[in-house]
């Protein structure tokens, strides 16, 4: 079987659907996460490409590599909690193995939180000094950012229910609520920018420089 | 054009990376609708006495990746619009019809998605009420998916219509906008309180 990121969206998409619980929602997180860190690439390249031999056009050319290495991240992390729900799957039901088992399945989601936060912070930055013709693309980089976090938070909280070690259990979990607050923050300031730019006429003339 | 939604998930992503404006986040909204569409269906299916509810789900997955192709096609003849010639006057008259033309059909499936996006909330605030309580953490992820498939539709619908002259098109439109986003939000709220209340 071909690895997940390589089956079309319309396979990807249908092997969500199957009966089958993997993929499933864990898995999925590290996707919206991806195509958040894409949408800023797209907005950093189009924003360096308006604004040519400046020092804004620089600081997007190193944006858009830094989300290109988030989202090739986020992409390997899909693969890696396929993999992990795998060995819980047929991990013993009883004694270390399952609980290591287990806390490894936990990283993968807690590591999409973290890229999430990574590229929510990157939106923000497009949001707020990108082209306003890209002013959407950056607001829904930060929503799917958003919900990545929102998700790979809750399937962090449903891990973390299996394990024994209360001291791991709340130190995740401490670490997830702090990156919800941070994200929320983030989200909140992406989409003011995004609207101020969708309100000022400028932004009306997106098509102009895009073609 | 290709079809987006047989490209591989790796190759979509490296495209709407590219400088190019199409994909950009329409496209991105619609494959987030449907990966939201295709995790209800499996809590669904995982579910007795809810075929039904996966045979919705599934004719939405479908609908939404066909919305893939149609936000960026409909985006690339607002393109082309732009780039017909301005000399004489007819030909300003002709350019600035078919750019408004254009701006229409380009509301349209931003517009879509969010239709459907707010239909696929709906299905996942009832499998996570209703459904396989072990597959709950799927139903919220469906639910975060949708809502923000939705709203970032929504910024495409609204940036598009910023440039439409005609003002009751513009209105009817901004204002279902608001009202899908409005119920998008309460919905994304029931769904979260229903997943919390089951991992609890």
């Amino acid at each position: 079987m071909p690895s997940s990121t390589d089956l079309s969206l319309a396979d990807f998409a249908a092997a969500l659907a199957s009966v089958s619980p993997s993929p499933g929602g864990s898995c999925a997180s590290a996707v919206p996460a991806a195509l958040a860190a894409a949408l800023v690439a797209m907005v950093a390249r189009q924003t360096a490409a308006s604004d040519p031999f400046t020092g804004l056009s620089e600081d997007m050319e190193s944006v858009a590599v830094e989300a290109d290495e988030l989202r090739a991240e986020l992409l390997a992390l899909a693969e890696d909690d396929i993999l992990a729900f795998a060995r819980v799957m047929i991990a013993p039901r009883f004694g270390g193995e399952t609980q290591a088992a287990y806390r490894a399945a936990v990283e993968p989601p807690l590591r999409v939180c973290e890229l999430s936060l990574c590229v929510l912070e990157r939106a923000v930055d497009v949001a707020e000094r990108g082209h306003p013709y890209a002013a959407p693309d950056a607001g829904a980089a930060a929503l799917f950012a958003s919900a990545a976090l929102e998700s790979a938070a809750l399937s962090v909280r449903l891990e973390l229910s299996a394990i024994d070690d209360d001291e791991f259990r709340v130190a995740r979990a401490g670490e997830v609520v702090r990156a919800r607050d941070r994200a929320c923050r983030l989200r909140a300031s992406a989409l003011t920018a995004v609207h101020e730019k969708l309100e000022a006429p400028r932004a009306r003339r997106r098509i102009a420089h895009g073609s | 054009m290709t079809g987006f939604a047989q490209m591989t998930l790796r190759g979509f992503l490296e495209e709407l990376g590219s400088r190019s404006a199409t994909p950009g986040g329409g496209s991105a909204s619609a494959l987030s609708g449907a990966l939201a569409a295709g995790l209800v269906a499996m809590v669904a299916r995982n579910t007795g006495g809810m075929d039904a509810v996966a045979t919705e789900a599934d004719g939405l997955r479908a609908a939404l990746e066909e919305l893939i192709d149609a936000d960026a096609a409909a985006f690339e003849k607002v393109m082309t619009a732009f780039r017909l010639p301005k000399e004489t006057p007819e030909e300003k008259v002709e350019r600035s019809a078919a750019i408004q033309d254009g701006y229409r059909a380009a509301v349209d499936p931003p517009l879509r998605v969010c239709t459907h996006a707010r239909r696929v909330l709906e299905l996942a605030v009832l499998v996570a009420e209703q459904g396989n309580p072990n597959a709950v953490s799927d139903a919220g992820v469906a639910a975060l998916l949708a809502a923000s498939a939705l709203d970032g539709a929504a910024l495409n619908v609204e940036i598009n219509l910023g440039a439409i002259k005609d003002d009751d098109y513009r209105t009817v439109r901004a204002e279902a906008v608001r009202e899908l986003r409005h119920e998008a939000a309460v919905l994304r709220e029931t769904a979260r309180a229903s997943v919390h209340a089951k991992l609890d």
